[in-house]
């Protein structure tokens, strides 16, 4: 910095420093936030119940000095609050003056909404989502039969948070795990309908059959768990039906979204000595193949899917190429069926599209969709031709070839 | 090199007493200046004058005195003038021996422990030089020690350390030119260089440096550091101290420099880069694969060393979103009984971490062990349970404190040392981005900062593509035929076809 005069060297730099005088503004401690884990959202006749789960830090971090009191309150480590206001902004203030420290939303995960939410429209709460300085788009939804308040506030047994449990049973990969952008894109795009996930709380124990269970129980803690269990269907921004946990790997499996972890599950007839095989699905592959024939457009869903048989408690003998192909078939068959009864439900029962099949239309044939398809789509939809064609490989068999039973006279 | 204290500039008279008389008067109320007279071949008189304790009295005696006493009377025949000659060529067995005629001569032999020899009659006076004086002997640097390679550093005296350099280039392009700086001192300094590889242009630079210094005393290598340093309030330093002779040795084969100075065993090295201090001699020693990780341990431990308070600091004030959920609650509930902000607790814990080191250099050994003691568990233990400081916390000091020792050298490390507590208070005010402020300030500083008139962060900038191979991995031998580039730029070859094989 040769020739300024030193006044004006002085001077800059105490400019530039005075840079720091400013303060430090949007300063936070660590201390003087609570992040929300898991939002809830339920409707009350026209008010918004919103519902928060915030960990409580203190019980959550590593044991220190002394702590053997904190085992027994891990499970307690979060608390949800609750409140109702016109908007969701304005229940979200009446639940800031109830905390001490700023509410900070950087790190949900999860947004579970009310089956009476649901019903009557989600695109205005979405809006605070999108709109809202911190980042939450990235976070999970759900849906729940009942109070998503409820469901908020289970104590969780393996993980610490119930907002945690969520997430980690969502990437299982049993369930659709919708991200909010994604409900986003879907509600906004015509060739798709938004669908999430459903979470209910169930008994530990057996499960019954959906209709018990379907409800939040009021069991004791110590039986009940939180469940991925089936789908939520939306048409618009509005719940329309559900699926259940059968149909929903039906539809994983359209969707493409099947991780490895999926199971089919064949029974032999008795006529073949009885018994059941269960594989597991390694590799799954389904391609949307629209057309337009003549008039009429039609789809043909083509599945590939490559499996690896873990159990076998029927007479047949894997090692014989012969026995594993007409396995191979059956096992195709009940591909079939079960994509069929999805297909059937959502098609003829909810009339909604949320396999993405205008979409697959419009990557095809774009002119063709945004001139006649797009606006007739909702009409279309239900009477449309789908033609499934599956394939079904068998790439091992588990660590052995012949079945015990053999050996058992 | 003469300062505001005249000294004669007289020459000898050649009369004894006369002589005698002025040597008295310049070195007066000096106990351990000794004058011995004897008389030579029974005729003449001298006075042999030396420094008690700086002269090898075995030497002086059998091969000075002796002689000189024995000599028969009939001997010195030869006229006063050729008395000298004769005397250094004929009669005194020692090695060295010069002829100094000014008195200023004289007093500066006698005084860096030469014995003089004053002969009535003879103008000149006989220096011999036989010093030998108390000296630590040669062992492993304190401040450098390595697994593998030589184990001996310099130490304090220059004739030990110039024999250092010597034995490992045995070349005769390694020249030593010498040198007393400093008026009261009057210190002997050494510059080494390898000529035909180092720079001409910087090697006159140097000595012109040298040649302007007006201080009354150099104590060590690093006063000499920073008068002649390009930029001596840099904090970063640009000239590189060492104890081992072997450094200094590679050095020199890359066309740098080195000064070695009397009574200190700390050798300077100039022009030096920014990377070339984060080089340590153990990596050539080592297999190059190794050293080539162990250099980007280096590189990444000296930026923690740097940043990491900083980082946590802007981290957790401004930026929480950026800390993963479940670690963001274990900060949280551990700083929930902090009563401090995260700058307060940093900045208590590291100043404590400062005294803590600074205290264990001065401490005496018998005292180091409850110091460790002192710190592992006040600091570390209590303080995490009385809930003035957070376990992370402990956690990130101490790793950076970790991390600094891992640069090789001292003073390059201070310098990363002191600019971690500017980066602290800039992420305390800006968060990240005082930390990205920060970080460019020292990179612009860096960038202009030039070394003896090479840049200070060559190869990097400038780039110099083949210069790369050895400051961001330890290429093996056989790809490093060329010196680096700014300092070797006459001499480019190394190794010439060595390696047909590989």
């Amino acid at each position: 910095m040769g020739g300024f005069p030193r006044w004006l060297r002085v001077f800059l730099a105490s400019c530039a420093a005075s840079l720091l005088l400013s303060g430090c503004w949007s300063r936070n401690e660590i201390n003087d936030i609570v992040v929300v884990t898991a939002v809830g959202i339920d409707k009350q006749k026209d008010q918004y119940i919103v519902s928060l789960q915030v960990p409580i830090s203190r019980l959550l971090g590593p044991a220190i000095s002394g702590g053997g009191t904190n085992t027994k309150l891990v499970s307690d480590a979060a608390r949800t609050m609750s409140e109702t206001g016109v908007t969701i902004m304005e229940a979200y203030r009446k639940i800031q003056q109830k905390i001490p420290r700023e509410i900070y939303f950087t790190h949900n995960r999860i947004i579970v909404f009310g089956e009476e939410m649901a019903q009557s429209g989600i695109l205005p709460v979405m809006d605070f989502f999108e709109r809202y300085r911190q980042p939450q788009l990235a976070s999970y939804i759900l849906v729940t039969k009942g109070r998503a308040a409820d469901v908020l506030s289970y104590k969780p047994k393996i993980e610490s948070l119930a907002g945690h449990q969520f997430r980690e049973e969502l990437t299982n990969g049993s369930v659709l795990a919708v991200h909010a952008k994604d409900f986003m894109n879907a509600l906004m795009d015509d060739g798709i309908e938004p669908a999430a996930g459903q979470v209910e709380i169930i008994s530990g124990d057996a499960r019954g059959n959906s209709e018990e269970t379907g409800q939040n129980l009021k069991l004791p803690d110590e039986k009940t768990t939180i469940a991925m269990l089936g789908t939520a269907v939306f048409k618009e921004d509005k719940l329309v039906g559900w699926l259940d946990d059968e149909e929903t790997r039906g539809l994983l499996w359209i969707k493409n979204e099947v991780k490895s972890g999926g199971v089919i599950t064949i029974a032999i007839p008795e006529t073949e000595g009885g018994g059941k095989i269960s594989a597991q699905l390694n590799v799954c592959n389904t391609k949307m193949i629209p057309n337009i024939g003549g008039d009429e457009p039609s789809l043909r869903l083509r599945i590939e899917s490559h499996v690896e048989i873990f159990e076998n408690s029927s007479r047949l003998d894997l090692s014989d190429p012969q026995t594993v192909e007409k396995v191979e078939k059956m096992m195709e068959t009940d591909a079939l069926n079960r994509i069929g009864e999805v297909l059937d439900k959502v098609q003829k029962e909810l009339r909604a599209d949320i396999f993405g099949f205008g979409d697959a239309f419009y990557r095809k044939y774009p002119k063709v969709w945004n001139h006649e398809l797009k606006k007739q789509w909702d009409d279309r939809f239900p009477y449309l031709p789908v033609q499934v064609t599956a394939k079904v490989k068998v790439e091992g068999t588990g660590l052995s070839n012949k079945t015990y039973r053999d050996g058992v006279k | 090199m003469s300062g505001t204290i005249p000294i004669e500039n007289e020459a000898l008279t050649g009369s004894l007493q006369q002589d005698i008389r002025t040597l008295k008067g310049i070195l007066d109320r000096s106990a351990d200046i000794q004058f011995r007279y004897l008389e030579i071949g029974a005729r003449l008189h001298g006075v042999l004058v030396f420094v008690n304790g700086l002269t090898n009295q075995d030497l002086i005696n059998a091969h000075v005195v002796k002689p000189l006493i024995e000599m028969s009377s009939g001997q010195p025949d030869s006229p006063p003038e050729e008395l000298a000659a004769f005397l250094k060529n004929r009669v005194l067995s020692v090695g060295q021996i010069t002829t100094p005629q000014q008195v200023y001569e004289l007093v500066d032999d006698i005084l860096s422990g030469s014995t003089v020899l004053l002969v009535d009659g003879m103008k000149q006076a006989l220096s011999i030089s036989a010093v030998q004086w108390d000296k630590r002997s040669v062992e492993e640097p304190a401040t450098e020690a390595v697994i593998r390679g030589a184990r001996d550093g310099f130490t304090e005296s220059l004739t030990t350390n110039t024999v250092l350099i010597r034995k490992r280039l045995q070349t005769s392009q390694l020249k030593m030119e010498s040198m007393k700086i400093g008026r009261l001192s009057r210190t002997q300094v050494i510059l080494a260089y390898l000529d035909g590889i180092a720079d001409p242009a910087v090697i006159e630079e140097i000595r012109s440096r040298l040649k302007r210094i007006d201080i009354d005393g150099i104590l060590e290598s690093g006063y000499i550091e920073e008068l002649i340093e390009d930029n001596h309030r840099s904090i970063f330093p640009q000239i590189l101290n060492t104890e081992r002779p072997d450094r200094v040795a590679a050095c020199l084969l890359e066309g740098k420099a080195a000064l070695l100075i009397n009574n200190t065993p700390f050798a300077l090295v100039m022009p030096m880069t920014f990377l070339g201090f984060l080089q340590a001699t153990e990596d050539y020693y080592q297999r190059y694969l190794f050293s080539t990780c162990l250099r980007w341990l280096r590189y990444f431990l000296a930026f923690c060393a740097l940043t990491l308070p900083s980082i946590y600091i802007a981290l957790t004030t401004f930026h929480q979103e950026m800390i993963p959920l479940s670690l963001f609650l274990s900060i949280a509930s551990a700083r929930d009984t902090v009563p401090f902000p995260a700058v307060v607790e940093a900045l208590l814990m590291e100043v404590t971490f400062e005294g803590l080191r600074e205290a264990g250099v001065r401490l005496p050994k018998t005292v180091g062990q409850a110091v460790s003691i002192v710190g592992a568990l006040v600091i570390g233990q209590a303080a995490v349970q009385a809930g003035i400081v957070g376990a992370p916390l402990v956690i990130i000091v101490s790793f950076t404190g970790i991390s600094s020792f891992v640069l090789p050298s001292y003073n390059q490390a201070i310098s990363i040392r002191l600019l971690r507590f500017p980066l602290m208070f800039l992420a305390s005010t800006l968060g990240l981005y005082g930390i990205l402020l920060g970080l460019l300030a020292i990179l612009i500083h860096l960038a202009r900062l030039r070394s003896f008139g090479v840049p200070f962060m060559a190869p990097v900038a400038p780039v110099h593509l083949s210069a790369l191979k050895d400051t961001l991995v330890r290429a093996p031998w056989s790809s490093m035929k060329t010196r680096p580039p700014e300092t070797a730029k006459r001499n480019l070859t190394r190794m010439r076809n060595s390696d047909k094989r590989r």
